[in-house]
């Protein structure tokens, strides 16, 4: 379980767009079904029925660790908006992930794109933060990202307003 | 049939072994008020268990 600092709360979850995962569930689905097409075309004898169950059974079980494997990789890529920072974990296989994190007040700007008609319909597009770090980060085929940009600047305001203002330095 | 039975036995304990530590290394990952991802879990889980049950009874009755 994610452990959150004191005090801080979760500001927004995004996991990338379902279209992204669409593709995989297209292919889960065909390969779920084939055995529907296939079997009716197949000389399977009476007394071989059980066992083709039991094939079709363990092919179904490895068609279910298969789409649980695809929907790990794609919901387990998010960005986690905090009141504090950005958390960025990147999913890339089963055992595998890398998580980065950044201070909310260090975000200078947030850069929204969308292209594509597709993309307009389904309000998915990329969001590139930049930090004062120079540091760039960006997410994409994130949904909702107007809100996510809102609430990236809102948050980081702030955090600016709220932290006392460093002393002047009299040398200068 | 001993044969089948034992090779079976065997792809059910490496499948089950598989998505019992890859279901306890997600867990770790997952947001505390995230309840879409743990249904997703519990329905997998679930599928999993009936689909080895079905296996385990066609080969009983093959034999």
């Amino acid at each position: 379980m994610m452990i959150l600092k004191e005090n801080e709360k979760i500001i927004m979850a995004l996991h990338k767009h379902w279209i992204v995962f669409s593709r995989h569930l297209i292919l889960i689905v065909f390969l779920f079904l084939l055995p529907a097409l296939v079997i009716p075309f197949l000389p399977i004898k009476e007394a071989a029925v059980s066992l083709a169950l039991f094939f079709l059974a363990v092919y179904w079980l490895l068609i279910s660790l298969a789409s649980f494997v695809f929907w790990i990789n794609y919901y387990f890529d998010m960005w986690i908006i905090t009141s504090d920072r950005i958390m960025h974990i990147e999913q890339s296989t089963l055992f595998k992930r890398e998580l980065s994190e950044f201070s909310l007040d260090k975000v200078q700007d947030v850069t929204v794109a969308i292209s594509g008609m597709l993309a307009t319909f389904l309000k998915l597009g990329s969001i590139t933060i930049h930090t004062a770090g120079e540091k760039t980060f960006v997410a994409e085929n994130m949904p909702q990202v107007y809100k996510a940009k809102d609430a990236i600047l809102e948050q980081a305001a702030k955090i600016r307003r709220e932290k006392p203002a460093e002393p002047q330095n009299p040398n200068f | 049939m001993k044969i089948s039975l034992a090779l079976f036995a065997v792809f059910a304990a490496i499948y089950w072994t598989f998505a019992i530590i890859s279901v306890l290394t997600i867990k770790r990952c997952l947001l505390a008020e995230d309840k879409k991802a743990r249904i997703f879990i519990k329905i997998f889980l679930m599928a999993a268990a009936l689909l080895s049950i079905l296996a385990a009874l066609a080969l009983l009755a093959a034999f």
